[in-house]
């Protein structure tokens, strides 16, 4: 992971001693957390100006419906989605079960965070994850690894993509279908990218590579052959379980 | 905006914000246990892989290549900041080759 220079040893400590109870919260936290999401803010106003572009096409949304979404929705794959099958007449129920299906990944990560929010405020719970997404989420995570434990981060950086996000998509409905292409730039690796960063990060030894190989193995043939969006539930699934079985194994030994 | 639009997206906020705070709110409401740490630790790697694997099998050799790159970009120096331009960087390079 990346070495940051001690900017205040004080603030330093008093983060690493939170490792056992829990989490800071400092506006330092927060404007870090804004700065460190930048390029994946450049990632999301791209896609925003997509989706705005393709919501602009479409009859029944119109502007303030597709600004209105970017807003509370707030999800990339979700509403792309959901236009998908919105401009296909799908209807409601499906449109909603498959928002369901494609955001249970959501649940996931958020299994992960309960050391985050420890010693905080019981509204924080159910405030601050309105903003995370897949990024933040992994951002906040290798930060905390760092033992900078300062849940400011989270807030920052999920704002920032929040913003980037809105702001991306209003920049597509105004230019119309003149925007950009986003694979031009390889702007759409941009999170598998970071999240192979990240995954390199969490790498401590060979005994962590079956569980991987089956996470990724399965992950790949799901989004291959399966419909609709099974294959990060299923990768994930398929990837805890053998991580669990081989770690077994490995105590027994 | 169409009603039907309104009550659809409506119906989505409420879906994500379900799923995003749904995690947490089941975790602390169990015990903490060793035994459940065990599943949990092992849930940030594994989800961050079933996104990043179709999304690298999809772009055949150039994501292969790109994902080597950064994964020794991280062992050497472990910037993550390096690693992610110089994988975007290849893909997008490659792409206009291959």
């Amino acid at each position: 992971m990346e070495t940051m220079p001690v900017i205040d040893e004080a603030a330093e400590e008093a983060a690493a001693s939170a490792a056992v109870s829990g989490s800071l919260f400092t506006v330092a936290g927060v404007r870090r957390g804004i700065v460190r999401t930048v390029p994946f803010g450049v990632s999301a106003v791209t896609f925003g100006m997509a989706f705005g572009v393709l919501a602009g096409s479409l009859s029944g949304i119109g502007a303030w419906g597709a600004i209105l979404m970017s807003i509370t929705v707030y999800s990339g794959s979700a509403q792309m989605v959901g236009l998908d099958l919105w401009a296909s007449q799908a209807g409601v129920a499906a449109i909603w079960g498959t928002t369901l299906l494609v955001s249970l990944r959501y649940v996931l990560l958020g299994l992960t965070t309960r050391s985050w929010f420890a010693g905080h405020p019981g509204w924080f719970r159910f405030s601050l994850p309105f903003v995370m997404s897949d990024e933040v989420w992994a951002l906040t995570f290798a930060e905390f690894e760092q033992r900078r434990r300062d849940l400011g981060f989270f807030l920052g950086s999920g704002l920032m993509m929040l913003t980037c996000w809105t702001a991306g998509t209003i920049a597509g409905l105004a230019i119309g279908s003149r925007v950009p292409d986003p694979t031009a730039w390889g702007i759409d690796f941009v999170a598998a990218a970071s999240f192979t960063g990240l995954i390199a990060g969490m790498y401590k030894g060979p005994r962590q590579l079956p569980p991987w190989g089956v996470a990724a193995v399965v992950a790949i043939a799901a989004e291959r052959w399966l419909p609709g969006q099974w294959y990060i539930l299923l990768g994930a699934a398929a990837g805890m379980i053998a991580g669990v079985m081989s770690e077994r194994r490995y105590d027994v030994d | 905006m169409s009603t039907e639009f309104l009550i659809t997206m409506l119906g989505m906020a409420v879906i994500l914000y379900a799923t995003r705070i749904g995690g947490l709110w089941i975790i602390n409401r169990l015990p903490a246990s060793s035994s459940l740490d065990v599943w949990l630790n092992q849930l940030p790697a594994v989800t961050l892989i079933a996104l990043a694997a179709p999304a690298i099998a999809r772009e055949g050799w150039i994501g292969a290549v790109a994902a080597i790159a950064i994964w020794t970009v991280m062992k050497v120096n472990g910037n993550i900041m390096l690693a992610m331009v110089l994988g975007v960087g290849i893909v997008a390079l490659l792409r206009q080759i291959g």
